[in-house]
């Protein structure tokens, strides 16, 4: 069985668009053929399930004392006795449908105190791999074509988790000399991954978001990213409010009517890479769970 | 629910590790408010204003920079910009750079047709603005 591809959008800065571009290139790849599943550990606000109108009911859930287990469950210690008990609810729970032909596993309150909890498991490898063995060992036979996670914006033990499990890392950057300077440190932490673990994450996509092209500053931001980052720069989605509207009315502008010339653009730049994207995740290695780790 | 499972979920629920800090945290000694974070919040606006102004004087329109007429595509362009592009959003799109409270579900209008600099040396920005801190995405 082939693994799926994974991705996870990230880069430590908050406001650059991580969520709407994971959203919309979910819904890009999925119209594209693909089977998608994306996982939000972006925090407790749940935007990415606000993006497919699914956060009422997670936090209907909560009120209702319905939310165990959740995506904060999988990484305790716990986990493998609970679907043990449960069997295959445990995960198919966690997965909720869209009107959009992808599914969410939404966020959860509980993944505010999971950095600290993590932070107390004192093998390296056994602190960032959790993510990766729930995929392995329970989404993976489900049978996804690419499972794609949004991270916070920040570096700390989950968004560890969450490129140590995708080994593929799309960054979303507004024009801007901190996404500059940020991208450069993600780059940093990634070989500290390589050179501390052997673990690999490729900087598969750096895609400029919520670009004015009518700015000279975007245009002077965008060649110093295409100048540092040929390879993988990403065609620029530019600044939409329908896209924001969408999002408040729990969908993707991918799902609007009538778009605006602004909104069709953006969906045909989203597919743009979304197609990119696919190519470049492809040539993943069916399985690499088993790559050796150290402890050091 | 088996007792097994209500244990279970227990020891890996997010109230139970919650109430565990509590308990901890009973024997510490009250800390009086000090409106600390409305003086950060206060710094961080006004900065925030600094950098908008300080990227809206950079980012001044460009269409005044061509000569009438003159229809030049650089390699940048041909490379990013090849769509005949027409902005048909209601709001400028400057307002990226900050996150404006909502007006009975829409931006105010403080976002609509005037670009940010215009509306900064018009006072027209919203005084209820917050500067965009992160977290999200």
């Amino acid at each position: 069985m082939r693994r799926p591809s994974r991705v996870a959008t990230f880069i430590d800065k908050g406001g650059t668009g991580k969520t709407t571009v994971a959203a919309h290139l979910g819904v890009a790849l999925a119209e594209a053929g693909e089977d998608v599943l994306l996982v939000d550990l972006a925090g407790k606000q749940g935007d990415l399930s606000k993006h497919f109108g699914l956060w009422d009911d997670v936090e209907e859930s909560i009120e209702s004392d319905d939310d165990w287990p959740n995506i904060s469950t999988v990484f305790q210690d716990e986990w493998d006795i609970i679907v043990e008990k449960l069997g295959e609810d445990a995960v198919d729970d966690l997965i909720h449908g869209t009107d959009e032909d992808i599914d969410v596993i939404p966020a959860h309150p509980g993944l505010d105190s999971l950095d600290a909890e993590l932070g107390n498991i004192d093998s390296p490898s056994d602190r960032y791999s959790r993510l990766d063995d729930f995929l392995t060992e329970y989404v993976d036979p489900l049978g996804y074509d690419v499972v794609l996670v949004d991270l916070p914006g920040i570096t700390n033990n989950v968004t560890y988790n969450g490129l140590w499990a995708a080994r593929n890392a799309v960054v979303p950057v507004e024009a801007g000399v901190f996404e500059a300077s940020q991208l450069e440190a993600l780059e940093q932490d990634l070989e500290k991954m390589d050179d501390s673990f052997g673990v690999t994450v490729d900087l598969s996509m750096v895609v400029p978001n919520k670009i004015d092209r009518r700015t000279k500053l975007s245009k002077e931001y965008l060649k110093e990213f295409r100048d540092a980052y040929p390879d993988v720069l990403g065609r620029p989605i530019p600044v939409s409010q329908e896209i924001r509207n969408a999002a408040n009315d729990g969908h993707t502008v991918f799902d609007v009517d009538e778009p605006s010339k602004t909104g069709e653009r953006a969906c045909r730049r989203f597919a743009e890479n979304a197609e990119e994207l696919r190519v470049r995740i492809s040539d993943d290695e069916p399985v690499r769970r088993t790559e050796a780790v150290s402890d050091d | 629910m088996t007792d097994e499972l209500e244990e279970l979920r227990e020891k890996t629920s997010r109230d139970d590790r919650l109430s565990e800090t509590e308990e901890e945290d009973e024997d510490e000694e009250p800390v009086a408010y000090t409106p600390v974070e409305d003086v950060v919040l206060r710094e961080n606006a006004d900065q925030g204003v600094k950098t908008l102004r300080e990227q809206t004087e950079r980012g001044e329109r460009v269409e005044g920079d061509d000569e009438p007429g003159e229809v030049v595509l650089s390699p940048y362009d041909e490379l990013f910009d090849e769509d005949a592009e027409t902005v048909d959003d209601p709001y400028c799109g400057n307002c990226d750079h900050v996150t404006f409270r909502k007006h009975n579900g829409e931006p105010g209008p403080h976002c609509s047709l005037h670009d940010l600099k215009t509306r900064l040396e018009s006072s027209m920005v919203c005084e209820e603005y917050e500067p965009q801190t992160g977290g999200g995405g």
